[in-house]
């Protein structure tokens, strides 16, 4: 038996034993690679052993996959990524004013590109807002508040309002008074 | 005596009417929090729209929803795809008054505790609520504070049993908002 406790010997003998017991042979008949066949004997109780291990691997793989790549799976690099749509602020503006719902549902939780006249540069807290003002309302002016990442505050900071400009940035929606894009970057 | 008090009351409708003045911001922040033995989920919103009217006291509230921010994507994937709809039901919206705004002085700077009565509408569900919270007055600058809770059964939102330990049935609402004096 392959208890704790039990000399090398013991062990062995019982392998031994384990492996040359008809019950517990398995005889596993096949072709290798190579062509030629061969025949490999398993004792019940190893192939168990490996299929067990096997299993737990997987299981322990698949469960760090999940772990690390849907559970704490990274934002999307807004940066990086690829414009769905390639716009003029003032025309952007103008579609979300005038049919919100449609307009909403072509351009909310896609990457914009759009150009257009830097009006201004909020900052609030943490936050560096550009804007694209094209009119005023009954909240002040309305247009488009574009949150800047962080590595790209620096840069709109300087950029003089009245610079024509083009910034990238998820669309989250329309407000009734302005459109938002978040996690923006200057393109130039 | 008759005249001087005319003079007076219009006097004081003058300067009421000067007074008449709505405070603004559109870089309101809302944060929400779900708190369970197995983990706490946070979420903040930094370009919340809010206007408040210094003599009626109505108060305006305009979220975006897909503008809350998670530190997890999974989540921020889940809150807007299965329990928000955020493509469906891109905003949230308060709209209702401060019942006491009388209290609130405007011209003097100090903190005011208010109740803020109206109407919250998530998920195009609509509900009366009635909240404390505090309103104080800084330099011409109005903070607004309020932390209060919302079940997200009254809103339809329904958890899946698969992480019904992971999210509250009550999520916490604080709501932090500096309206500056609309200048017009």
């Amino acid at each position: 038996m392959l208890y704790k406790g039990s000399t090398n010997k013991q062990r062995a003998f019982s392998i031994v034993t384990i492996i040359d017991s008809p019950g517990f042979a398995y005889v596993k008949r096949g072709l290798c690679p190579g062509g030629h066949q061969t025949q490999h004997h398993f004792p019940m109780k190893r192939k168990i052993a490996i299929a067990a291990g096997i299993i737990a691997t997987a299981g322990i793989a698949a469960a760090l996959i999940i772990y690390f790549f849907v559970y704490n799976k990274p934002h999307t690099d807004y940066a990086s990524a690829k414009a769905d749509f390639q716009l003029d602020g003032s025309t952007l503006f103008e579609q979300f004013r005038t049919s919100p719902a449609e307009t909403s549902e072509k351009y909310t939780g896609k990457v914009l590109d759009i150009s257009g006249i830097l009006t201004g540069v909020e900052q609030v807290d943490s936050l560096t807002i550009a804007l694209f003002s094209f009119e005023d309302g009954l909240f002040g002016s309305e247009g488009i508040r574009f949150t800047m990442l962080p590595d790209y505050s620096g840069e709109i900071i300087s950029t003089p309002p009245g610079s024509p400009v083009t910034i990238k940035g998820l669309c989250t929606g329309y407000n009734e008074t302005d459109v938002i894009l978040e996690h923006c970057s200057l393109l130039h | 005596m008759k005249r001087i008090a005319v003079v007076l009351l219009l006097s004081t409708l003058a300067i009421t009417g000067v007074q008449a003045q709505k405070y603004i911001t559109k870089n309101g922040h809302i944060r929400f929090f779900s708190s369970t033995p197995v983990e706490d989920i946070e979420a903040h919103n930094r370009q919340v729209n809010s206007a408040l009217d210094q003599q009626s006291g109505e108060f305006v509230f305009r979220v975006l929803i897909k503008s809350f921010q998670f530190e997890k994507a999974l989540m921020q994937e889940h809150f807007n795809e299965n329990y928000m709809e955020s493509d469906k039901f891109p905003n949230a919206t308060f709209s209702g008054t401060v019942t006491n705004i009388k209290d609130v002085d405007f011209a003097k700077n100090g903190s005011y505790p208010v109740t803020v009565e109206g109407d919250l509408t998530i998920r195009g569900i609509t509900k009366k609520i009635s909240e404390s919270g505090v309103l104080e007055v800084k330099d011409g600058k109005v903070s607004g504070k309020s932390t209060f809770n919302v079940l997200l059964a009254d809103y339809g939102i329904k958890v899946p049993a698969a992480v019904a330990n992971n999210i509250a049935r009550s999520i916490q609402i604080d709501v932090d908002v500096l309206l500056s004096k609309l200048e017009k």
